[in-house]
């Protein structure tokens, strides 16, 4: 009886432990910041201008490169009263062309804000690069808009043909089908 | 008699190899009736879906820069990659619309008593992963809508806590989180659906079809008419790929609330229209527990049975407003409205 009623207590409590850890808030001790660089591609051995905001006032972040092959501290950065900084961040000219997750990490290591990037070689950037795709770039600011990209789509006649086929003949079955149905019935 | 033709002997060894005597079985004659055959219905639209999803992935790039390129290469450079993507995303539509039409059915029959809840709980469980698998594939696209979309789960994941941090970017810096959600939506999602369907089809055999009158039919007198549905589903999925292209916004740029979500989310929009970023919590999480909770509050005949008829109308009523509503409703910006 005893045995029984402290497993009870034991399950009991470790079930209201649980509950506990996952209906509180956030287990991280840092305010979660916000990244935006200028642009997602940047170049190797270039630089890009880097917004931080919404982390904590005053505070010392490290601003690194992560990718599979390892992570790599660019700089040091610390916020103002408001949270918020702005750096010119140079992109060794060294880092291997892949995609990195560029991140703000605080001083006990906990990432506190990232966001995805390209690292390309120089000269295969052009004025046509990726980011062009990413909305309308007007004075530097990306505009973007929820209106359908006018693409030429492809087009095939025999595909074309061959679909138009395929949905007739389906509807055309199907109808014998239930036609026959009614028949047996 | 029986048939001595070469013909009939292949069929009768093809029928014992393959145990298709098996499907005579008995079923109830309104069995044969369309409002019984939604649910094999929307697993027509899930094979439509999965059939060319797996062609999608030989052209589709989850990587975040890749991605939405990749899209365009599908929509500009292979013409019948690009219908069977058009497929994709109408099939999407028909199997969310359809599973909801099955469930309005089968509440109204009140298919979820004993017992068959084990079955409706099945099914409430593959209306979540239909959900999941169709914001996930929206996500995919990597377009102004996708990037809103994943902005409001981020939102919702860090509401959730440590619950929820899976489906933000720092969970794991080696694989962004596009490519995590791909995942998802290719292997995570289609195993647990098919385990799912695989279950609530099981279930189904040995429990039977809700369907009243006494068993004069065969499941095998069943599939002609369902083979007949189901040949002009995919017959009309394949003609609206054709006559209404799907289509593709531009390249997602974080911060901006333009768009709307795919149809079956509107409801949850409207939600979050009227309370804020809660609305996206709490409308799931009504109707979701509702529908857990029904075949236990509808246990018997009397007030409480009524009570959960008339709430699940009210419910669906509501759904359906709501998704009108939120579809006729200027654009409004919720990310900035919190809790």
């Amino acid at each position: 009886m005893r045995a029984g009623m402290s497993k009870t207590m034991i399950v009991s409590a470790l079930m209201v432990a649980s509950g506990a850890v996952a209906f509180s808030g956030p287990a991280w001790a840092h305010e979660k910041g916000v990244l935006q660089p200028a642009s997602r591609t940047l170049v190797a051995g270039g630089t890009v201008e880097l917004l931080g905001k919404e982390f904590g006032k005053n505070v010392q972040l490290s601003l690194m490169l992560i990718g599979t092959r390892g992570r790599r501290e660019l700089l040091k950065v610390r916020t103002d009263s408001t949270g918020r900084f702005t750096v010119e961040l140079s992109i060794p000219p060294e880092t291997i062309e892949a995609e990195y997750r560029l991140a703000a990490m605080a001083a006990d290591g906990d990432v506190v804000a990232s966001v995805d990037v390209v690292v390309v070689a120089g000269a295969l950037v052009s004025p046509s690069g990726m980011d062009e795709h990413a909305g309308h770039e007007e004075g530097g600011a990306q505009m973007t808009t929820a209106e359908p990209l006018a693409l030429e789509r492809a087009r095939s006649g025999i595909v074309t043909i061959g679909a138009v086929v395929f949905a007739v003949v389906s509807i055309l079955a199907g109808g014998l089908l239930l036609r026959h149905r009614v028949a047996d019935e | 008699m029986l048939d001595e033709s070469p013909t009939g002997g292949a069929l009768r060894w093809f029928r014992t190899r393959f145990a298709l005597d098996a499907m005579d079985y008995p079923v109830s004659a309104r069995a044969n009736r369309l409002d019984f055959m939604i649910g094999a219905l929307t697993l027509v639209a899930i094979v439509v879906l999965a059939v060319t999803g797996i062609v999608l992935t030989q052209f589709y790039n989850p990587s975040p820069l890749g991605a939405h390129e990749s899209i365009r290469y599908i929509m500009t450079t292979t013409p019948g990659v690009t219908i069977l993507r058009d497929a994709h995303v109408w099939s999407a539509s028909a199997a969310l619309a359809l599973v909801f039409a099955h469930l309005a059915a089968v509440f109204w029959r009140r298919g979820f008593r004993t017992p068959r809840e084990g079955l409706w709980w099945t099914g409430v469980l593959l209306l979540a992963i239909l959900f999941a698998l169709a914001f996930t594939g929206t996500v995919l696209r990597a377009d102004q809508e996708a990037v809103e979309a994943l902005a409001h789960a981020t939102a919702g994941a860090g509401y959730a806590g440590p619950l929820g941090a899976i489906l933000t970017p720092d969970f794991t810096p080696a694989t962004p989180l596009l490519a995590r959600l791909y995942g998802l939506h290719v292997s995570v999602l289609p195993l647990v659906l098919l385990s799912l369907v695989a279950l609530h089809l099981w279930l189904i055999r040995h429990l039977g079809v809700s369907a009243p009158g006494p068993a004069s039919a065969t499941f095998r007198s069943h599939l002609r008419p369902l083979g007949g549905f189901s040949l002009i589903l995919v017959g009309l999925l394949a003609a609206a790929a054709l006559s209404w292209p799907a289509n593709l916004l531009p390249p997602g740029v974080a911060g901006s609330e333009l768009t709307k979500p795919f149809w079956p989310f509107l409801w949850i929009y409207a939600a979050e229209n009227l309370f804020g970023m809660s609305g996206m919590l709490v409308a799931p999480a009504v109707l979701f527990g509702f529908l857990a909770l029904a075949p236990i509050t509808d246990r018997q005949d009397g007030t409480s049975a009524k009570i959960t008829r008339v709430a699940g109308v009210v419910l669906f009523v509501l759904m359906i407003a709501a998704i009108v509503y939120a579809a006729v409703a200027p654009g409004q910006s919720h990310l900035d409205m919190g809790m």
